[in-house]
């Protein structure tokens, strides 16, 4: 059983009251709702047997059987809403943990070797969850109710006509069996194909907006809206076939209870003739077994939705899984009394996945602080690398780097694409961390974005990212300094701050950074040497390597 | 103006989804006609039924009922069964009829609008449209819209078959089926009250997830992903509450129902038991046996069977119609911007003069920029100026001939164009939006875009754009697949892709936006260097930026903060004036 699994287990378990009671209210709502209809059936036939003869009519005792209607009928409509409200608050609290866990379980990894793909991933999450989400709406709970019925409904007939069960057994094995395996090895396997379908047409449609000046200018539009639908139509054909053979197996199955229901009517008409059998008892049987066969039917997508569900599970897991490679921190902390920080990096060597050459081998290196080191060298000479192994995103195959650090930190990193959440601005610079407003209003101010901010609808509270404010390529690594000003951590990893900035500003900025950070020890990877300080080292990446 | 009264024909939502239900009358008529076939049968079920029963009792002695006779029990049923089965089948064919047209319907929309100069028409939203929001309307054209109108008939069929034989139980059932059909209207209102809000909470939190996927790292970094976790947690949390309370007024209704079929059932036991009882003699054509008791009581159900369906099926409804009101928001904006563009074929660009020019912002007839005035000729290079919100893209898009303008004029080789929509203006535009364009397909795609030119000259074209050591080391080189947001390429190395393009399809005047905002220092340099190779070829730049660049490229700067070259009050009544020339 993977991670996953024994933690979805775990979750139903601790949510047990609830989907328990939801369980418990679905059986007794079906049975209610089976009994009312074979109970009205025989009251009305034992009335009109009672009837023929006024003696009788006076003797029968109508109350009782008014009363067990009318009791059904409440237990019906109150167990069928109870049933439903509880399964749902039972799924939703579940899916509210899942959904949270296994972000959590994404997050715990650095994603810088392999990037996962935005939509592919969202979409998959999003359906996954779902997928699990049936996995007691639509398999535990109807599985639950089909075999409570099964039992029920075989038990009422072995009592009133035992030799019923001669067909009975056989029919209801095969509905509640046999027919959900086949149907479920029917619907799983083109599942994944048209999941890859339905990607591959958003895809498709996502490029053919996002390209729109392009396909327009090169008289390509018509080709593109052409491919998206065909490859819609391509999706939908192995939808529906997908659909008539769920259909297909539904059809067998209902075939296979006429068999059922006409056999037991037929043998109980015949009990009746014998006088082995009431006459109101074999119309009693009768629409049980109608209204049986009803509840049987859904037996059929029980075992694939399990089986989606399990698989969504596996997948998810497989996503969370990854981590249990556990890529524990790979840098190594040592406090020291001293007030300087020191990065050293010792027999580093690193090769990316899936490529020849390694980026790294043996290298060896000492940042001491405090002070400014920037690193220069042309675009693939590996300074994003060095700079991500240094952040602690990739961890070297060999050797290991040791983080000096006074204030017990590990240093704070500036990524080259900063990313943006869609939340507030000061939502955006906390990052979950308590800052007060003065503190924020002063990072801003040293990056100079305390104008922009204050020029912005709602100050501080406004929401930044997609779909609202979004700033510009500058203002964003401003942003993303400001963020670095706040957590004020000993030792400082920048990653290319100036790209998209204007001269004059970032010239402006960085003399005031430099005094700003003038007891830290900071690493800055840069094209724009002109940013430099006069006592600050500039170490190029061709001497890293060399040495 | 064509198509305007589109927008006065699809008024709402339902009008829009029933004329696209147009498309799969005949299986809907079929499917309709199935469902009266399975109403049939389950009356003659009932008759069947009744008739042997009633024998087994009153007669003696007892005699099974004949072969014959259970022959047609099995035929009911079976073709009960089958009528089910067929008009399911029926439904999935009309449900992708319907789908493809709708598709169609929008696209067609979408590609007419140029749909990506609006910037409140985001990517992902319209991409979500054309493809999963109608794909999920799957059950909705297969099952709902037979439904709708079997919900009606098969009921009135049971009413009648059980009118024949008693006016107590066809009264019983009438009386609670409007008053279940009140109720579930009156709860059904309320439902979608709560279930638009509760909509949005879902969308706030697949928003949620997606952004807090997308932008793992800043949290990352500084080491707060389980205080984001958390946050997550507490907006699931939100997300179930408002979603139970949807829930409880929604279910409600199902039970209205359930209640109402209940108790009926129990009602005509009850009336039936008591009447055969000998408790009173009414409601009877001529005096009851139990062949017409338990005819009743078998078809009181199915009086109610076709709405329960009916109300399981109704959360199809609502997403169908959220459809049809983000498609009547496409269809809005089409009706409004929609301009037929005059045919004719422009000459090869030597030179452009701009005189006033002021851009259209789709629907509204107002300038989106100060009206701008320039000439360019073969060889040069101008430099849009401007921080952010001046109109420099929408500027560069009616150049380009994708925007409508609203004032001025523009005068290729001396002679005043509309270059609004033509293919042959087009053919001489090359344009590099702010984020480089990349297809979903192979880089040969890309760079081809349909045209045919053999390997070495490709080759030769990224070399020019100084790409070509980039695409040697991509696995598959020019059959490497860009996948969803460039792949592998960064920005830069996209921008090179796109810039490979120009130099291969080689327009006569180039727009750029904003081309090195996203690329650093030393990547833009050399970008601008390739960019002048393009130049001396005799090719037109027209290029926005808001840094501020080295003018020793440019020719001309044009700033589009600087107050007007024309005074406002004159460039409105010309703009008025061209409007006017426009309607003529």
């Amino acid at each position: 059983m993977t991670r996953l699994q024994k933690h979805y287990l775990y979750l139903l378990w601790r949510n047990k009251g609830f989907s328990l009671l939801g369980i418990m209210m679905a059986v007794i709502s079906t049975y209610a709702g089976i009994a009312l209809v074979a109970t009205a059936g025989w009251f009305i036939s034992a009335a009109a047997l009672a009837g023929l003869t006024a003696v009788t009519a006076m003797a029968f005792n109508y109350l009782t059987p008014g009363a067990i209607v009318r009791g059904f009928s409440m237990a019906r409509t109150a167990g069928r809403y109870a049933e439903r409200l509880t399964s749902h608050e039972a799924t939703f609290r579940l899916i509210s943990r899942l959904r949270s866990d296994i972000f959590r379980f994404l997050s715990s990894r650095f994603w810088v070797e392999q990037p996962f793909d935005r939509h592919q991933t969202g979409s998959r999450l999003l359906q996954d969850v779902q997928h699990v989400e049936s996995i007691y709406l639509s398999a535990i709970s109807p599985g639950v109710v089909v075999v409570s019925v099964s039992a029920g409904y075989l038990g009422v007939l072995g009592y009133f006509l035992p030799e019923a069960l001669m067909i009975a057994l056989p029919v209801v094995g095969s509905v509640v069996v046999i027919m959900p395996l086949l149907y479920s090895r029917l619907v799983i396997q083109p599942q994944d194909e048209l999941h890859t379908l339905r990607s591959t047409q958003w895809q498709t449609a996502s490029s053919l907006i996002s390209n729109f000046r392009t396909l327009v200018l090169h008289d390509r539009m018509v080709k593109a809206t052409d491919d998206l639908t065909t490859q819609a139509s391509r999706a939908d054909g192995l939808e529906v076939k997908a659909v008539n053979r769920q259909q297909w197996i539904a059809f067998l199955t209902e075939v296979q209870l006429v068999i059922l229901i006409v056999a037991v009517f037929y043998l109980a008409l015949n009990a009746a003739s014998l006088q082995t059998l009431e006459p109101a008892n074999a119309f009693m049987l009768l629409l049980l077994s109608l209204g049986s066969a009803e509840i049987l039917v859904t037996a059929c997508p029980v075992v694939a939705s399990l089986q989606l569900g399990i698989r969504a599970l596996n997948r998810l897991n497989h996503v969370a899984e990854s981590e249990a490679e556990e890529t524990s921190e790979p840098r190594e902390l040592i406090t020291s009394k001293a007030t300087q920080s020191t990065l050293q990096l010792s027999d580093i060597c690193y090769q990316y996945p899936e490529q020849p050459d390694p980026i790294f081998s043996h290298l060896n290196k000492q940042f001491k602080g405090p002070g400014w080191y920037w690193i220069t060298g042309p675009s693939g000479s590996g300074k994003s690398t060095l700079m991500a192994l240094l952040a602690g995103q990739l961890s070297a195959q060999v050797g290991h780097i040791q983080v000096v650090s006074a204030d017990k930190q590990f240093p704070a990193v500036m990524p080259q694409s900063i990313g943006v959440l869609r939340a507030q601005l000061r939502d955006n610079l906390c990052l979950h961390d308590d800052y007060s407003d003065e503190q924020l209003w002063q990072a801003l101010s040293i990056v100079e974005l305390d104008q922009w901010a204050r020029n912005l609808p709602q100050g501080l509270d406004t929401w930044l990212g997609d779909g609202e404010w979004q700033p510009s390529g500058g203002e964003t690594k401003r942003l993303g300094l400001a963020r670095i000003l706040l957590q004020d951590r000993g030792i400082i990893l920048l990653d290319e701050p100036s790209a998209g900035m204007d001269a004059a500003l970032a010239q402006r900025l960085f003399a005031r950074l430099a005094e700003h950070w003038q007891q830290k020890l900071v690493i800055v990877n840069t094209h724009q040497t002109f940013l430099m300080q006069s006592d600050q080292t500039e170490i190029p990446m061709s001497a890293l390597i060399t040495t | 103006m064509k198509d305007n009264n589109h927008s006065d024909r699809f008024s709402t939502p339902v009008k829009l989804l029933s004329y696209a239900e147009k498309t799969a009358r005949t299986e809907s008529f079929i499917s309709v006609l199935l469902g009266l076939l399975q109403v049939t049968m389950t009356i003659a079920l009932a008759y069947w039924v009744a008739s042997h029963l009633h024998h087994a009792v009153y007669q003696s002695p007892y005699q099974l009922p004949d072969t014959e006779s259970w022959a047609y029990l099995v035929g009911i049923l079976v073709t009960r069964s089958l009528a089910t089965f067929l008009q399911s089948r029926i439904g999935n064919y009309a449900s992708i009829k319907i789908r493809n047209y709708l598709r169609n319907w929008a696209l067609e929309r979408t590609t007419r609008l140029n749909i990506r100069l609006f910037p409140r028409f985001k990517v992902a939203e319209v991409s979500n449209l054309l493809t999963s929001e109608i794909d999920k309307q799957f059950g909705y054209f297969a099952e709902y819209v037979a439904h709708r109108k079997l919900a009606v008939y098969m009921p009135v069929a049971v009413l009648i078959a059980a009118a024949s034989v008693n006016w107590v139980v066809p009264l019983i059932l009438l009386f609670t089926g409007p008053m279940m059909v009140v109720f579930m209207v009156l709860v059904g209102w309320k439902a979608g009250d709560a279930s638009r809000d509760n909509l949005q909470q879902l969308n706030r939190l697949g928003d949620l997830l997606t952004d807090r996927l997308k932008n793992l790292q800043p949290l990352q970094l500084v080491g707060t992903t389980e205080q984001e976790a958390d946050a997550l947690f507490k907006q699931s949390e939100n997300y179930r509450q408002s979603t139970m309370k949807v829930l409880r007024i929604a279910f409600l209704s199902g039970t209205v129902l359930e209640f109402f079929a209940a108790v009926s059932v129990a009602l005509v036991a009850v009336y039936l038991g008591l009447f055969f009882l000998g408790k009173y003699d009414i409601g009877s054509w001529s005096g009851l046996t139990l062949f017409e008791g338990v005819f009743l009581l078998m078809l009181a159900p199915e009086f109610y069977a076709p709405l329960r369906k009916m109300g399981a099926l109704y959360h199809q409804k609502t997403d169908a119609v959220t459809l049809a009101e983000h498609l009547i928001k496409l269809d809005e904006a089409d009706a409004a911007a929609t301009k037929e563009a005059s045919s004719c074929s422009l000459p090869d660009i030597q030179s452009i003069r701009i005189e006033a020019l002021v851009s259209g912002s789709g629907n509204v007839n107002r300038g989106v920029h100060r009206p701008v005035s320039f000439e360019l000729n073969t060889g040069e290079a101008l430099l849009l100026k401007g921080p952010s919100g001046t109109g420099k893209t929408t500027l560069l898009d009616t150049l380009a001939g994708l925007r409508t303008q609203v004032g001025g004029k523009i005068i290729v080789n001396g002679e005043v164009t509309d270059v609004f929509r033509q293919q042959s203006w087009y053919r001489q535009v090359g344009y590099m939006p702010q984020t480089a364009e990349l297809l979903f397909g192979s880089l040969r795609e890309n760079l081809t875009l349909g045209c045919h030119y053999a390997d070495e000259v490709l080759f030769e074209a990224l070399r020019a754009a100084n790409a070509e050591s980039l695409v040697r080391s991509l696995p598959g080189q020019l059959d490497y697949v860009i996948s969803d947001g460039g792949g592998r390429l960064s920005g830069g190395q996209a921008q090179r892709i796109a810039l490979a393009r120009v130099f291969l399809h080689q327009p006569s005047l180039l727009l750029l936006d904003e081309p090195t905002a996203n690329l650093d220092e030393q990547t833009a340099q050399e970008f601008m260097q390739q960019l002048e190779l393009y130049r001396r070829r005799g090719g037109m730049v027209i290029m926005s930026s808001h840094l501020h660049h080295k003018s020793d490229f440019f020719d001309q700067v044009v700033d589009l903060e600087a107050p007007a070259s024309v005074s406002q009050s004159e460039s409105e009544t010309q703009a008025k004036t061209t409007r006017e020339t426009h309607s003529l």
